[in-house]
């Protein structure tokens, strides 16, 4: 079996195969630790827990985000580093830039007098099982265009913090306007690569209209162009 | 210069660091991998406090059920500290925002913490948040440490603790993996909280791959002491071959233990360390040992156990609907580790202190009670700060003539030739050591083993690293790592050999019974870099 590695050595980028036995790994994980162990010690990895709770081996394979722990891989299967992080040596990544987009959105203050019930628990039970794996980010496009994009998984820890913190939501709300939740295009490529089943597109809009109670408004929509009014009717 | 140094970034190491900045403290957090990548994320059950949301309780049954479960090994005024401590733990937990499951109609935020009955526990004790009890807890105690201004420093992997000729503790050294570099931290004060060390049974763990004990090893390499190193948790069902962990609610749902015949051998019920040697025992006959959870239909297991369907589908390539899970019980949790004292303290060093699992702190004893390692590390973790003052001896440790000698260390196994592969001897050293020292142990195969760990031992000179470039060298991390666990092994060992009894997680079938004069701790210190037994302190 035969995998295609995207290498990031130094200066030098290329593409390498590797030839693997078909049986014996089970996940893309052991593939890599295979290659790493066997064939080329050089092969540069992030790996954890093994069991898709950690976070640390996020990878694009065929240009999707996958958890190599978590993943069966095929033959031919592509393997990349994530997008949108600087790479550091091979499938390895700095993902500090990333995580300190979560820095305006953490609160002081927790649930100031109320009582948390089943229901309570249910508002940020799915949210609150991000893993910082970032496969949200690297698969997000907005970042793409725009670095400062506070990003998905910051997005979704900012709606469960206002959930959880109602009196630090009005801080929260204010510091997600800015290269946050308007910039978002509502694609949903973040919920669709998620390993927890997270839905970052509908925490965002969950948080849109929050920002909305609270008097803010989409700066897009000022300026946004909506044609000619058709009054209908006419010959 | 920091006040405090934290190294490792798991539970323990986050609630001490968020504590003692709350005190004043300037706070730096070290971790070899990200702060949220620790094995704290893992632990699924919960974390034990006699809040009495659900059933009656009362934190005298925690210290009861703690001891009974310790085997005559944990001490009973440590015990009673972190069991007192549970209440006001937990409501630390929930004033900083961990989101708990639930229960509804409480009269304050504290009540209304769900509850569930571990194995071993008098009542249902254990708070949670669905089975990601430890990953909240950690990704919580992440987003207040970034809040509070704990700083950190990631990618440095722990080389040695700086210490002077009175054993004073000054920081540590470490590699900067991205840059590829030896820098020192310096610290008024340092905390251990590196984790275990059930990274040497290698591949025979639910550990994460950097379960490698570096903070205890390096420890021993300062001067200090650890102990009570034979006691590793085995836990019962982990899928054959990739020794993922198939969580304890299979068998509290119903699930069967079945033999190659089809049959039940034991009630799966029992605790761990009962269940898993008679698992064991069916391996050691040279049977495949499943665990069938057919009966209880598609649609409990759909709505119990998906994380389990999904974990079996992946790595066992099996579905549980359809047919039994091949199983096999592993490393789980270490007991042993650095010796502390009643304060936590590092004994022998001055302004060192250790928690978590790295900490032999005398809560667990021979085997830990479910529910109590997230409890240590928070309870543990908040005594800690309080014990920190700046009013500190200071060392007169030579930090340019240190950080000399470990670069010199490291460019000499840059230099070394790579005869032998660490990864495969890594791989031998895991299966060595849960074959002949894991789940049940006796002397003839001990003592074979420990010639097999002299000859891995020996071979060192002649294994390195095959990749030469410094900078995100993972090559030479995990060689650092497999030094650690070698030298933590052969603690292990020795201190395995010379329990000639049974207790707890300790089993010998040479001595199956418990002996009154064994009710006492066993110690290793390094004599000229080797671990050496020492009858006491």
């Amino acid at each position: 079996m035969k995998l295609i590695i995207q290498r990031e050595q130094g200066a030098d980028s290329y593409e390498e195969e590797f030839a693997l036995s078909a049986t014996s790994a089970i996940t893309l994980l052991s593939a890599l630790y295979e290659i790493k162990s066997k064939l080329d010690s050089t092969l540069t990895f992030g790996a954890g827990c093994r069991s898709g709770v950690c976070g640390s081996c996020a990878v694009l394979v065929n240009g999707k985000e996958q958890l190599a722990c978590s993943y069966k891989h095929k033959a031919g299967d592509k393997i990349e580093p994530l997008r949108y992080h600087k790479i550091l040596r091979d499938l390895k990544v700095d993902k500090s830039k990333a995580h300190a987009k979560i820095e305006p959105i953490v609160v002081d203050e927790h649930r100031a007098g109320s009582i948390p019930n089943i229901a309570d628990e249910n508002r940020t039970k799915k949210q609150s099982d991000c893993i910082l794996c970032d496969s949200c980010y690297s698969a997000c496009p907005v970042l793409a265009v725009n670095e400062n994009f506070m990003g998905p998984f910051a997005l979704t820890k900012a709606y469960k913090n206002t959930i959880l913190s109602p009196s630090g939501s009005i801080s929260i709300l204010k510091n997600v306007q800015k290269d946050g939740i308007w910039d978002c295009t509502l694609c949903g490529e973040c919920t669709l690569v998620c390993p927890q089943g997270i839905d970052p597109k509908g925490d965002i809009m969950m948080l849109r209209g929050e920002a909305g109670k609270a008097g803010y408004m989409d700066p897009n929509f000022s300026s946004m162009d909506f044609g000619t009014p058709d009054f209908g009717g006419g010959f | 210069m920091t006040d405090l140094l934290v190294i490792g970034s798991g539970g323990a190491g986050l609630t001490a660091a968020i504590e003692a900045r709350q005190k004043g403290f300037s706070v730096i957090v070290v971790t070899k991998t990200l702060p949220t990548q620790a094995q704290t994320c893992m632990a699924q059950g919960g974390i034990n406090a006699s809040l009495a949301n659900v059933t009656d309780d009362d934190v005298q049954l925690h210290i009861q059920d703690t001891l009974r479960s310790s085997a005559g090994l944990a001490d009973t005024d440590m015990v009673s500290k972190m069991c007192h401590e549970a209440s006001s733990s937990l409501e630390w937990l929930e004033s900083i925002g961990v989101p708990f499951s639930r229960i509804d109609g409480a009269d304050d935020a504290l009540s209304s913490i769900a509850q569930r009955r571990l194995g071993g526990a008098s009542a249902k004790r254990a708070c949670y948040a669905q089975d990601y009890t430890g990953l909240k807890i950690l990704h919580t105690l992440y987003e207040r440490s970034v809040e509070v201004g704990v700083r950190f420093v990631s990618e440095h992997y722990l080389l040695n603790l700086l210490v002077d000729d009175d054993r004073v503790v000054a920081g540590a050294i470490f590699w900067d993996i991205q840059k590829g570099e030896v820098v020192a931290i310096e610290a008024g004060q340092t905390i251990i909280a590196t984790g275990g060390y059930g990274g040497l049974y290698h591949e025979h763990t639910t550990n994460s791959y950097g379960s490698s004990g570096d903070g205890i090893a390096a420890v021993l390499r300062a001067g200090g002491v650890v102990s009570d190193m034979e006691f590793v948790q085995f836990h019962p069902t982990a899928l054959h071959g990739s020794a993922i962990l198939i969580s304890e609610s299979a068998r509290g749902e119903g699930g069967y233990l079945i033999d190659h015949n089809g049959d039940r051998f034991v009630d799966e019920l029992a605790p761990r360390d009962k269940v898993s040697r008679a698992i064991f025992a069916q391996m050691q006959m040279g049977h495949n040992v499943r665990l069938d959870i057919r009966h209880l239909g598609r649609q409990k297991i759909e709505t119990l156990m998906p994380q389990e369907l999904h974990l079996c589908r992946l790595h066992a390539g099996i579905d549980p609907i359809e047919e039994p899970i091949p199983i096999m019980p592993v490393a789980h949790y270490t007991m042993g580790g650095i010796e502390v004292d009643d304060q936590l303290r590092v004994r022998n060093l001055q302004n060192c202190y250790a928690i978590g699992e790295c900490s032999n702190a005398k809560v667990h004893g021979a085997n830990r009670l479910g529910g109590n390692s997230l409890l240590e590390i928070i309870a543990f973790g908040r005594v800690v700060s309080r014990h920190m003052s700046k009013d500190i001896s200071t060392s007169k440790c030579d930090i340019e003539a240190r950080i000399e000698e470990d670069k010199k260390a490291i460019e000499k196994i840059f230099a070394k030739p790579n005869e032998v592969n660490f990864y495969r001897k890594r791989k031998i050293l895991g299966k060595l050591m849960y074959k002949d020292v894991g789940i049940i142990r006796d002397n003839a195969k001990m003592h074979e083993a420990s010639v097999y760990l002299n000859e891995i031992h020996d071979k060192l000179g002649i294994m390195g690293v095959g990749d030469k470039e410094p900078k995100n060298n993972q090559d030479l991390v995990e060689f650092l790592e497999f030094r650690n666990t070698l030298v933590l092994a052969k603690a292990t060992l020795l201190s395995a050999i010379s329990r000639t009894e049974s207790r707890g997680a300790h089993h010998r079938s040479d001595f199956p019974t418990t002996r009154d004069e064994w009710s006492r701790h066993s110690y290793i210190e390094l004599v000229d870099g080797d671990p050496r037994a020492r009858e006491s302190l």
